[in-house]
């Protein structure tokens, strides 16, 4: 075979494949996660007072946010070996920025994110536990890493049906295009402040006044109050959203750094929202401290870390004989 | 559709006029226009909220500590319980600080949730009328379309399910599918998971909704009973909707109460 030949087999093969993909892509509704823009987007049509239209149900094909994802490590191999569901389920980082896919804490803060890691499956304290597992609100970017849907009142962009980890329930994003100002930095909210304003087609939301009490994912990454979060949503065809937020805290960050995902048109439009009660008639805080303290009294000081693939360090091999924790232990109370 | 409930709105308000010219008593309903939506509601929006003392009572009460007194806003003055539920509500009474399900930071239920010192907004978002609240960062889901609702018996929610209607320029929402876990003020007030309950939102005037309340309930009431009040406009400069995160507070407080 010479090497035109050859060079036509392998273009051919591609071509294949891809066209393998698209078909699988269409037939799932599901679009390849996106690292960045690409460079040939649709231009959405215009509604009646101008603004691009991004209005819909969009969803992401899975679990980031949600329980024992980490954004800079996707579905935690750890968890695999206390949760079945999600083994072979590793996906990948979607911090785009640093191109290491690595959060860039700052010392204090990287003592402090490995203190969160440690405890995340043995908590002792309500502390170590996720805040959205405790039913507190998502903050920014997290309430939106599942998607959104997205609906038009003018002034406002709302972003309904947000956070949490479930596609139930969830709080509303009500965010103004009318270019008031940002209350002052000494107002701190769980869900911040928003604001937007178009840049061609692309929905830019700035949010600020956020507190310091949400993580960005269930791994303990955390923030401080002086966070700012952009996020920058642009349509890329019908049917897939593009989607960035670049986050900046110099209290714990050494940089700002940028996570991307993908979101596909949900086809659920006409059902009915249920009501999500998270906190109502909640338990599961008290088991998972009990749970913690029983492995805290059997010795446990903190199970859980996260490696550094850049330094050549690997995972610790999953826990495979966990202790049996016998009633007789009973749950200790420390602090 | 849009263009039959334009007609339909302008028929019901025409109808309504007419009806109070023949009586010669002008309902409000009558004596404002509001405006239109882009797609030709009425226009509801905005950031509203009550100011009166029902979220403490609905029915008369005076004064006590962090309780401001207030006139019943239920049509007829008391609430027309059963004799056991009234023997019900006044257990409750006694035991509220702890028995209120606001104390426990729950979802508050319906209508309850309107006369609550927060804010909330009105979003006209097309197939459905969302309401947001700033207590809880709650959203209620009005279903303009007819989507159907699930079997009474099959689902129960803090917040009931919900369709609504334009009845002239009056925005009916139609409530069902409650728990039994919610009042209707700190003051021990109750329902049953047999609450049915229609709200009517109507503009009055350019910063005012007229609320009215009709609740049905065979298993608590003799018969269903109404409780009405205006809603207000927040005016201040660019007004929104915060946030209280009530059981966030509760676990910083440490007084959460789940943990044993």
């Amino acid at each position: 075979m010479n090497r035109r030949s050859l060079d036509a087999t392998v273009a051919l093969v591609a071509c294949a494949i891809a066209l393998m993909h698209a078909a699988a892509a269409a037939q799932n509704n599901w679009r390849t996660h996106l690292k960045a823009l690409p460079q040939h987007v649709v231009a959405p049509s215009k509604t009646a007072q101008g603004w691009p239209d991004l209005q819909g149900k969009w969803r992401i094909a899975n679990r980031i946010g949600g329980p024992q994802h980490s954004l800079e490590y996707g579905i935690d191999p750890q968890s695999s070996a206390i949760h079945d569901w999600n083994r072979n389920a590793r996906e990948a980082s979607i911090v785009i920025d640093p191109p290491n896919g690595q959060i860039p804490y700052n010392e204090v803060a990287t003592a402090r994110r490995n203190e969160y890691l440690r405890w995340v499956y043995t908590p002792i304290k309500r502390q170590h536990i996720d805040p959205e597992a405790r039913c507190l609100l998502g903050g920014v970017p997290r309430a939106t890493l599942q998607g959104a849907e997205i609906r038009y009142a003018p002034p406002f962009v709302v972003f309904v049906n947000l956070g949490r980890t479930s596609d139930m329930g969830g709080y509303t994003r009500v965010i103004p295009m009318d270019g008031r100002p940002f209350p002052n930095d000494t107002l701190k909210l769980t869900k911040g402040v928003s604001r937007g304003h178009w840049e061609g087609h692309t929905l830019v939301v700035e949010t600020r006044n956020q507190n310091d009490k949400t993580w960005f994912d269930s791994h303990g990454s955390f923030h401080s109050d002086q966070i700012t979060v952009v996020e920058r949503i642009t349509m890329v065809d019908a049917d897939t959203m593009y989607y960035q937020a670049t986050i900046v805290d110099p209290d714990v960050f050494t940089r700002p750094w940028t996570i991307a995902t993908t979101w596909n048109r949900a086809r659920n439009e006409s059902e009915r929202q249920w009501e999500e009660g998270c906190w109502e008639g909640e338990r599961d805080v008290e088991h998972m401290l009990e749970a913690g303290r029983r492995a805290y009294a059997a010795g446990h000081r903190g199970i859980h870390e996260h490696k550094d693939p850049d330094k050549g360090e690997q995972f610790a091999p999953a826990v495979k004989n966990r202790p049996a924790l016998s009633k007789a232990e009973g749950p200790v109370r420390p602090n | 559709m849009i263009r039959a409930l334009f007609v339909n709105s302008v028929i019901m308000a025409g109808l309504a006029l007419g009806c109070a010219r023949a009586t010669g008593q002008p309902t409000a309903e009558s004596e404002y226009s509001p405006p239109r939506t882009v797609r030709g509601e009425p226009d509801l929006q905005g950031v509203w909220q009550a100011l009166n003392a029902a979220a403490w009572n609905l029915e008369d009460h005076g004064g006590a500590t962090g309780v401001p007194a207030g006139k019943s806003v239920v049509e007829g003055g008391s609430i027309p319980y059963q004799p056991w539920a009234l023997e019900k509500r006044k257990e409750n009474f006694a035991n509220r600080r702890t028995a209120d399900p606001e104390a426990h930071c729950d979802m508050p239920g319906v209508p309850r949730i309107t006369y609550m010192p927060y804010p909330f907004q009105i979003l006209q978002l097309g197939r459905y009328v969302a309401i947001n609240y700033e207590y809880l960062n709650l959203t209620r889901y009005i279903y303009m379309d007819k989507t159907p609702r699930p079997g009474p018996d099959v689902i129960d929610f803090y917040m009931g399910a919900s369709d609504g209607h334009w009845d002239g320029n009056t925005l009916v929402i139609d409530t069902t599918n409650f728990n039994d876990r919610t009042w209707l003020d700190r003051a021990g007030n109750f329902h049953s998971d047999k609450l049915h309950v229609v709200e009517r939102f109507t503009r009055t005037g350019r910063d005012h909704l007229q609320y009215e309340v009709t609740i049905e309930d065979p298993k608590v009431f003799t018969r269903p009973w109404k409780i009405s009040m205006p809603l207000y406009r927040r005016l201040e400069k660019d007004a929104e909707l915060l946030e209280y995160e009530c059981y966030a507070y509760l676990e910083e407080d440490g007084a959460q109460g789940r943990e044993k």
